[in-house]
């Protein structure tokens, strides 16, 4: 055991700002669901990725792929490509400040490096902790930079959602129309959502029920489509509830619940706040609590949804005469989403 | 050391079930059932977990078998909630709820997968109710009720232990009965069963192992047995370690076994498993979990090392403190790595200090410390504690104030502001608990400790304040247009809370009232509003105890923001307090109506109502007694009122009477239920008074003896409401008076004495109760003397068959006072009152007998106390005329003798006094009456007791008639000698034979004819009818026609005729 621990003890030593590469590895290009192809990637478009295996040429389409890395990364970056899968952006953003990008020599990695500093940076401030606006132009720069990166189309998903969070709606409905130009259609179901998302943020619920009931009928399969239709499902329950179809609403979300995968987090805390927020139009001060404290205590990895949930507990508590744990919601919401719309709203 | 708390968690984490292993459980519904009831329970949600549970009841988002595990969690629920129940009664209701629970479901599920886990559950309640003594144990005073609350619990965990290696040896068996080889797609129910016994007989591994743990905190730390039983955990953590080490259960069983060796003193052993657990690169939440309580005890191993490694400490816990998740923050076992934390960098700053006081980085430790232990002095739970002690020793002035310039936005200093505020409580909260330690101190030492770090403390507390105030004060200049009014209002709403803290209440108000005013809307609106109106209040209090007289601002801003507060909040707490305030004031300023209206505000079941009901009806009670004494000194005076203006002022008073009345019992009936108050006590004691006044002393007596709050049970018990000196004496009067008033209804003879019997017992506590000094006596007379007075008054009043009652009564209380009086005033008027006494149940004819006998009898005694006094032995005047009043009661009670004796000694040397020669001679006449018809010749002529003299001693009614006539002073006198003369001269003569019988009624005749025929008027109707009726007497015993003066009239008219 000791020496066991000594070994241990001088691994911990080895945490330094070093420029640490991968030893003997190749590009590697994964699909959804599949074994990754290993080789050396030969093109990358906004719409494929091609690699070679064995002297043979392998295309996986953007809409379909899982993961890309490259053989002369810094170890930082698939750390950071990880982290940011798991939703730790914090600890992203720091192990790419590790990487000195002077010594980078293959541009796609330095624009793999630019590209996930720009998305973990804009989903800290998509949840409320850091500036939008600054957010914004970086992942801007990114895209101008690299407008044939295999990220460009979810570089563009991500300054629709920007824009929305500023409230800059136009801007926003330019960015999912470029997006709904992609070539798939699981891609322009995701605009279309993301379309009557922005509707429902104005308040504009008519208009955003009809856009979401369209999504809903279309005629796209596969597990991404139906994520994709669970959200509209979501976005129509809300509407529902807000044009006083609450029952309706709650229904819709609790079918959404009852077939979800319990590892679609973003979509299980979603749903979890859109119910959360039926059951606070018919006063079910008790429902509501469970249904936000679900997306507190399960699904708080997801910022803006935990942010939401935390807003709505701060005032929920106080309503059940438990200013303790309002307390400890509020001071949650202002410590860890300082700049979120929700915690404005306080 | 052994670290019990560290058990604790050993046994929360072992029953979140499905976090010891990596693997999750595959289910068909979204809902994460376990994951979300663990993570209710693990912030102590209970409440939430329990509507949870019921919500689930019927719904469809869980599977059947999950809904048959309902009542199970529910009982998991129950231990859990056991865990953080302070209070033991409360806890075992919680450990029983679930043990009731279990047996249920192991009765009714008897296949049920988790058949095992409610065992091993019922295992645990074991475990718990042996925590709980053991707890218990160290907060006994007794040495040997600690070592049995020991025993008991060490019997405990050996029985828990017995029956988890029962259960362990059943899942074994169970587990060795399935089919090696189980396909998970083809036999999916097989496997997950298999997966649950796996699981369970883990678990069970696990806890008998961490019982034999816990086993040694029932033991002395210097046993021999503890280092064995220590080792014997360790070993079964080895145990399970190796076996397991792959499993989440088994990295467990390694944390623990670490812990072992931490409390056997084997810190490098320790650490270096710790250190082990911390390299893992798992990163899943529940591993997270484990790699914290694994860095916490590895700062503790650091920093409690002989070398101290405080520096390596800091680095770990640092590095892995950047890396905690927003979630993560508030959790057990983030908070105790932050309080290790904290523990570190004070380490780091002795040591550092020790080396060189000028390091930079002292403050920079300094800081992180307090920092850490301030978020865990936010969370409320056991560690609180812990972290306020960290925190007190930052408590003094070196921390200098927050400097506003420092802020560079709004947010920055209102989290500053924010910080400081809750640094100043925390600290403050720290004062009490030092305070309270105090109380407990073993040794001078530690009590200097002690005061030394709550002085520290309570320096702190203002410099803190104030840094706060700066804070937010900083946060007002630099809010732009981007802060929202509700951010702007938070921060108004904490400065006034601040000002108002240090008593600058117009500072508290100028915030606060300009949130109410204009953001009434605002979420701390109503806080504010409380502000506010709490200052207003302040400031009118401090202005009335400097003296001033103009209250007027003070009075119209309360009632102001009283009324806005009412009209904006109708419904609120708020709003009742408001209304309470503006009956205050309408009371101080003397508007009844206003007071009254505003009461009727008050919903009735608000909880100030009943207060404000008894300070109305109070008041009213206070005006009416005011108004009534001024309407009874116009009466008296000079210059008094017409009738109809008294006529009408009793009206209004009677009316305010009636209202003071309703609403007091409407007051005292709604508070019966609430806590004693002092405004309770006076209410119900006035409300007695109350009843007296209207004649209800039944009603007066059941609520000055009701046990709860009757005033007579606050007097008795000493109660601190009923502490002034005032209130038990006016309830002693107050109970004096309602025994004797009552007597006048009392049925029986039996009841009357009952009362007389309470009422003499109250006086005995109102003479202890004054005390023995002299002017003390003087001031318990005085009472007696104002009582007995309105009790004669009442004697006076009341029907004839209620007096014999009150007269004894009456008796009762002048007896107090002649027992205990010796002053002359109040001697004389108790025997001029028991004289009255006498006289008022006197029929005045024939003998006395009865009641009146008995109270003339105390009127002699009482005079011849008086007799006895220093002051009346040299003053012959008195002494003269004290026995002239003795001769005048003995005569009536027929002791003819020895009233004649003192008359004639007076008369002696007071011949002329000619009221005392009318008594004299009226005593003869009386003892004629009695029988002796001789003494009436004496009362006619009178009795010379000197052979000497030629004056007569007594002059009887002869002489007195003779030298009274023709003196307009002594006319009624003069007539009435004329006619006692008369009389006796006829009963003298019905006593004698017949001829001389007949001479001498003749000879009463003429003593009456010849009067009339000098004065004809006779001195008035009232003589002229006694003369007119004995004439007609004499006229029947001479066998005349009885026809009165009527005869003298018609000798008259015939001699004018003639």
């Amino acid at each position: 055991m000791p020496q066991r621990i000594v070994f241990l003890s001088a691994m911990l030593t080895l945490c330094g700002p070093t420029l640490v590469t991968a030893q003997g590895s190749a590009d590697k290009v994964q699909a959804v669901g599949q074994a990754p192809h290993v080789g050396k990637i030969k093109r990358i478009t906004a719409e494929a990725v091609v690699i070679s295996v064995s002297g043979r040429d392998r295309t996986v389409a953007v809409n379909e792929l899982a993961n890309v890395s490259f053989a002369n990364e810094p170890d930082a970056l698939s750390k950071a490509r990880r982290s940011v899968d798991a939703g730790r952006y914090e600890n992203a953003i720091n192990e790419l400040g590790s990487i000195d990008s002077t010594a980078l020599r293959d541009e796609r990695v330095k624009q793999d490096v630019l590209f996930y500093q720009a998305l973990a940076t804009a989903h800290l401030a998509l949840g409320g902790a850091s500036n939008l606006k600054a957010a914004g132009k970086r992942m801007h720069q990114f895209k101008k930079a690299a407008p044939t990166s295999h990220h460009y189309f979810e570089a563009t998903d991500v300054l629709g959602r920007l824009a929305m969070a500023m409230g800059q709606y136009k801007a926003a409905t330019n960015f999912f129309g470029e997006l709904a130009g992609a070539p798939w259609k699981d891609f322009q179901l995701k605009a279309n959502i993301l379309r009557a998302d922005g509707l429902l943020q104005q308040g504009k619920h008519v208009e955003a029920l009809e856009q979401y009931r369209t999504a809903m009928k279309t005629s796209v399969d596969g597990p991404r489509a139906d994520l994709q239709k669970s959200l509209a499902g979501i976005g129509l329950a809300v509407c529902l509830a807000e044009t006083g179809n609450v029952d309706e609403g709650v229904k819709t979300l609790l079918d959404i619940l009852k077939n979800s995968d319990p590892r679609d987090v973003e979509l299980n805390a979603k749903a979890y706040n859109a119910l959360g927020k039926c059951h606070l139009q018919r006063k079910n001060l008790k429902q509501a609590l469970q249904a936000f404290l679900h997306t507190d205590l399960l699904y708080s990895g997801q910022r803006d949804a935990h942010a939401e949930a935390l807003y709505h507990l701060t005032q929920l508590w106080e309503l059940v005469d438990r200013s303790d744990r309002s307390r400890q919601a509020r001071n949650a919401l202002k410590s860890n989403y300082a700049s979120s719309q929700w915690a404005k709203q306080l | 050391m052994h670290h019990l708390p560290f058990a604790n968690q050993i046994a929360a984490a072992l029953l979140a079930t499905t976090s010891l292993f990596a693997v999750p459980r595959t289910g068909q519904t979204v809902e994460q059932f376990d994951e979300f009831l663990s993570s209710l329970r693990e912030r102590g949600y209970f409440d939430v977990a329990f509507d949870y549970l019921d919500s689930l009841q019927e719904s469809n988002l869980i599977s059947a078998e999950q809904h048959s595990t309902l009542p199970y969690e529910r009982a998991v629920t129950h231990i859990e909630a056991s865990r953080v129940e302070r209070d033991p009664v409360k806890r075992t209701r919680l450990l029983d709820k679930a043990q009731q629970g279990l047996q249920a479901f192991l009765s009714s599920e008897n296949d049920h997968r988790y058949v095992s886990s409610a065992r091993r559950q019922l295992g645990n309640v074991l475990v718990e109710r042996a925590r709980m003594n053991l707890a218990e144990s160290e907060k006994a005073d007794a040495h040997e009720e600690q070592e049995r609350l020991r025993q008991t619990a060490r019997k405990q965990f050996e029985e828990a232990q017995q029956a988890f290696a029962g259960l362990e040896e059943d899942l074994r068996e169970k587990l060795k009965g399935l089919p090696a080889h189980i396909n998970q797609t083809q036999q999916s129910d097989l496997h997950d069963t298999r997966r649950e016994y796996r699981q369970q007989y883990l678990q069970s591994l696990l806890l008998g192992a961490t019982i034999q743990y816990e086993k040694v905190a029932t033991i002395a730390s210097d046993s021999p047995e503890r280092d064995q039983w220590l080792t014997e955990a360790a070993d079964k953590f080895d145990d399970i370690y190796q076996k397991y080490r792959n499993w989440l259960a088994g990295r467990y069983a390694l944390l623990y076994q670490a812990r072992c060796f931490q409390d056997l003193g084997r810190t490098q052993d320790a650490l270096a498993m710790y250190t082990e657990l911390i390299l893992q690169e798992d990163d899943s939440p529940s591993y997270r979990k484990l790699k914290t309580k694994a860095l916490q005890s590895a700062i503790e191993c650091w920093i409690g090392s002989e070398e101290s490694k405080f520096s390596e400490a800091i680095l770990q816990g640092s590095a892995w403190f950047k890396q905690m998740r927003p979630n993560e923050g508030q959790t057990p076992e983030w908070l105790e790595f932050r309080l290790a934390l904290a523990r570190a960098y004070l380490a780091g700053v002795d040591a550092m200090v020790a080396e060189d006081p000028a390091k930079p980085q002292i403050r920079q430790h300094r800081e992180k410390a307090r920092n850490h232990a301030r978020a865990v002095a936010r969370q409320p739970g056991p560690l609180r504690k812990q972290a306020q002690e960290i925190l007190a020793q930052f408590s003094n002035t070196e921390e200098l104030p927050v400097a506003s310039e420092n802020f560079k936005t709004f947010a920055e200093a209102r989290a500053a502001g924010w910080e400081w505020l809750q640094q100043s409580q925390n600290v403050g909260k720290l004062v009490n608990l030092l305070h309270g330690r105090l109380q407990h101190v073993e040794s001078d030492e530690q009590r200097a400790k002690i005061e030394t770090q709550k002085a520290d403390a309570e320096k702190a507390i203002p410099v803190h304040r104030q840094s706060s105030l700066h804070a937010y004060r900083a946060a007002l200049r630099l809010a732009d247009e981007s802060v929202s009014n509700e951010d702007l209002n938070a921060v108004r709403y904490y400065l006034s809370f601040l000002h108002y803290q240090v008593a600058d209440y117009y500072d508290a108000v100028v915030m606060s009232e300009l949130v109410v005013r204009y953001y009434p809307d605002s979420g701390v609106a109503r806080r504010c509003a409380k502000i506010v109106l709490a200052s207003y209040f302040n400031l009118l209090q401090r202005a009335r105890a400097r003296g001033n007289d103009n209250l007027r601002f003070e009075t119209e801003s309360l009632q102001s923001i009283s009324q806005q507060i009412v009209k904006k909040w109708p419904k609120e707490a708020e709003a009742q307090e408001a209304l309470v305030i503006l009956i205050n004031i309408a009371i101080q300023e003397g508007q009844f109506d206003i007071a009254e209206q505003s009461l009727q505000q008050i919903p009735t079941d608000a909880p100030q109502r009943g207060e404000a009901e008894l300070k109305t009806g109070q008041a009213l009670w206070n005006r009416y007694l005011i108004d009534s004494k001024q309407l009874r000194d116009r009466v008296a005076s000079d210059e008094p009122p017409a009738p109809e203006e008294v006529q009408q002022a009793e009206n209004i008073l009677n009316e305010l009477k009636r209202r003071a009345k309703k609403i007091l019992a409407d007051g005292v009936e709604r508070m019966k239920a609430s806590s004693m108050s002092a405004t309770l006590a006076v209410a119900s004691l006035s409300l007695a008074q109350i009843y007296l006044d209207t004649q209800e002393p039944d009603r007066a007596i059941d609520l000055l003896e009701d046990p709860e709050f009757g005033s007579l049970a606050l007097a008795e018990q000493n109660d601190r409401v009923a502490n002034r000196q005032n209130y038990a004496e006016n309830t002693y009067k107050t109970a004096l008076r309602a025994y004797i008033s009552s007597l006048g209804n009392a049925p029986q003879v039996t009841d009357a004495n009952r009362l007389l019997e309470k009422a003499e017992q109250i006086m005995t506590r109102l003479e202890q109760r004054v005390g023995d000094s002299q002017t003390e006596r003087q001031r318990l007379i005085a009472i007696y003397v104002g009582l007995a007075s309105d009790l004669e008054q009442q004697i006076s009043l009341a029907p004839v068959q209620s007096r014999p009652g009150l007269s004894r009564g009456f008796e009762t209380f002048l007896l107090r006072v002649v027992s205990g009086s010796s002053d002359l005033k109040i001697l004389r008027w108790s025997a001029e009152m028991f004289y009255r006494l006498g006289k008022g149940n006197d029929a005045e004819y024939g003998q006395v007998t009865g009641d009146a006998s008995q109270y003339y009898q105390h009127a002699l005694t009482t005079y011849d106390k008086i007799l006895q006094l220093e002051d009346v032995q040299g003053d012959a005047n008195l002494d003269n005329h004290l026995r002239i009043r003795k001769a005048t009661i003995h005569r009536r009670t027929g002791e003819f003798e020895t009233a004649m004796k003192l008359f004639e000694k007076f008369l002696t040397s007071h011949n002329a006094m000619i009221t005392i020669q009318v008594e004299a001679a009226l005593t003869l006449q009386e003892w004629g009456d009695a029988e002796k018809p001789d003494k009436y010749a004496l009362a006619m002529q009178g009795i010379n007791t000197s052979q000497n003299s030629r004056g007569k001693t007594v002059w009887g009614w002869a002489t007195i008639a003779r030298k009274t006539n023709d003196e307009p002073k002594f006319s009624e006198t003069y007539y009435q000698a004329r006619h006692h003369l008369a009389y006796c001269r006829y009963r003298w003569g019905m006593s004698q034979d017949d001829k001389t019988r007949a001479r001498t009624l003749k000879r009463a005749k003429q003593d009456i004819t010849w009067t009339a025929k000098f004065h004809p008027d006779l001195g008035g109707d009232n003589w002229k009818a006694q003369y007119d009726a004995l004439l007609k007497k004499i006229q029947r015993a001479l066998n005349e026609k009885p026809i009165g003066l009527e005869e003298v009239n018609m000798r008259t008219a015939s001699k004018k005729a003639g």
